[in-house]
């Protein structure tokens, strides 16, 4: 087997090869001992190797092969997930508050992972902080994960929980003011226009 | 140095020294930005009349191009991955999509003046608007003039973005209170290639970048056969006709913000009543929070793109988010009196 075949091997086994490769390589004959070893040293690689296994697979993973029809990678729509959206008959009257707080919840907060243990928090650090992470989530999909910081004075050891419920409670009212305030600007603009036409009449009078 | 004609430059100048050495090295593409970064003694007249020239051309290209882009938007460790089709019909209704390659499969498409959008966990929502609320500040969709108060466009030197030659331009606040940004704009169609929120200390808080860009003379057919579906229902703005209930005085903000929205409205999950304000420098905005709540006094800080801060006063306590430096949120939480 020359390095070029083992290459394409390590890289069928590892899920990167095409079909085609699959195929020849596991109709010779004189690779099927290599291709298992592969296999099962890539399958204790990934955890999943079962003890006893049956040594040679090759005949199965090639009549597996022959049984699946070539698959050509699809050519997807750019709006074939759009359309199932469009498709649907009625849409829901977005209840005015509710369904852009809804989407600012999905827009903002998804998870929030505390990188200090409770006992840490509770005693608070040297310089009086405590250091959680939250992360965003903007309409788009984008998660950030951003670092903040509380700033204690002795007296006072908060529940990081309330401070990070307050902390999402401003972030998500932030975004959602600003998509609003869009909507807000074009009314004033619009309002605007219908009074700007008006204007020169009193001038003329 | 090369003489500074009038005061205006002169801020310019200084608010390019003050921040660009320690952009210079993080915001070039590759090394094609070494010429115009090596030394930046100062601006010209002639290189803000580019920047501005530069900048409408930008907003021409997002306005009126037909194109089919995909788009990735890198924020410290994380990167999100977009595909954007845009076009003009020859009615000349303006026809966009954004959609994520991502996570949860969303969709923003906007149609001249509304925008919808779709979100697996989400009822389906229409807006009026200018702008999709995406990756692109909607600024970028609006003129120079806009901006003009508060930040100078400049045009720097050139380098190559995407395999095309393109035109550095920097958006240079005329203070140091808020982000400066770097537009690389395709040279043959003023399109934007790649755009860095850099923050005053030379960080890059956030990189927008085409991956492939395409142009084409004629509106993709995705979009033209989403033009006539129908679309999900127009959202009422809640909050629109609630009044402030006290009379706070904003005693300072940076030079350029104005007010563009105020009311009286309960935060979402906490329900802290709160006066509201949101303020626009024409780029980015900052929303201010006072409020008599006591659950609202906490001290708190956020930093990161979007920052915030809680400032509390004797009785009252302002929080203020943003995309501005946390000095800027600090001072202006403080700067509100009764």
């Amino acid at each position: 087997m020359t390095e070029h075949q083992n290459e394409k091997l390590s890289a069928l086994v590892d899920g990167e090869q095409d079909q085609e490769t699959m195929q020849a390589l596991v109709e010779n004959a004189s690779h099927r001992e290599r291709w298992f070893r592969y296999q099962l040293a890539s399958a204790v690689v990934r955890g999943d190797a079962i003890a006893g296994h049956r040594f040679d697979i090759s005949a199965a993973v090639a009549a597996e092969v022959a049984k699946s029809p070539v698959l050509a990678p699809a050519k997807v729509s750019a709006l074939a997930g759009l359309q199932r959206w469009l498709q649907r008959s009625g849409w829901m009257r977005p209840a005015a508050s509710m369904a852009v707080a809804a989407s600012v919840a999905v827009v903002t907060v998804i998870s929030v992972q505390q990188l200090q243990a409770p006992t840490e928090v509770t005693n608070p650090a040297p310089q009086g902080r405590s250091v959680s992470t939250l992360e965003t989530m903007p309409i788009g999909g984008v998660v950030n994960p951003v670092s903040f910081n509380t700033v204690h004075t002795p007296s006072e050891q908060m529940d990081v929980g309330v401070e990070r419920r307050l902390l999402q409670s401003f972030m998500m009212d932030h975004q959602q003011q600003l998509q609003l305030s869009q909507q807000q600007e074009v009314a004033t603009l619009e309002a605007e226009a219908e009074v700007t036409p008006e204007q020169p009449e009193p001038d003329s009078q | 140095m090369m003489r500074v004609s009038n005061a205006m430059l002169a801020i310019v100048v200084l608010a390019w020294l003050g921040a660009s050495p320690a952009n210079a090295a993080r915001d070039g593409v590759g090394q094609q930005a070494e010429t115009t970064q090596s030394a930046p003694q100062t601006v010209t007249e002639q290189q803000i009349r580019d920047g501005v020239a530069w900048f409408n051309r930008m907003q021409q290209a997002l306005r009126n191009e037909n194109f089919n882009a995909s788009m990735v938007q890198v924020q410290g460790q994380r990167v999100e991955l977009f595909s954007w089709l845009h076009g003009r019909t020859e009615e000349g209704t303006e026809l966009e999509l954004l959609y994520s390659l991502n996570g949860p499969d969303s969709y923003l498409v906007r149609q001249n003046q509304q925008v919808s959008y779709f979100h697996p966990m989400i009822s389906p929502y229409s807006m009026q608007s200018r702008a999709l609320f995406g990756p692109i500040p909607s600024a970028f969709y609006e003129s120079y003039a806009e901006i003009e108060p508060s930040y100078s466009a400049v045009a720097m030197g050139g380098g190559r973005v995407l395999d095309r030659p393109a035109k550095h331009v920097r958006l240079i606040p005329r203070d140091q209170q808020r982000f400066s940004y770097s537009l690389w704009l395709d040279r043959a169609s003023g399109m934007l290639l790649r755009l860095a929120t850099v923050s005053p200390n030379g960080d890059i808080l956030e990189l927008v970048q085409l991956t492939s860009l395409e142009i084409t003379p004629e509106v993709a057919a995705d979009l033209m056969q989403m033009h006539n579906s129908p679309m999900p229902p127009l959202i009422k703005d809640p909050n629109v006709d609630t009044r402030i209930e006290h009379d706070w005085q904003q005693t300072w903000l940076p030079e350029g913000f104005h007010q563009v929205r105020s009311n009286h409205h309960s935060l979402p999950m906490t329900g802290i009543a709160a006066d509201y304000f949101l303020y626009s420098d024409g780029l980015t905005r900052v929303s201010v929070y006072v409020s008599q709540d006591p659950r609202a006094a906490t001290s708190i800080q956020y930093e990161g793109l979007e920052s915030l801060y809680t400032h509390r006063h004797r009785d009252f306590s302002v929080t203020v988010v943003g995309r501005l430096p946390m000095e800027t949120l600090q001072r202006i939480a403080a700067s509100v009196t009764r």
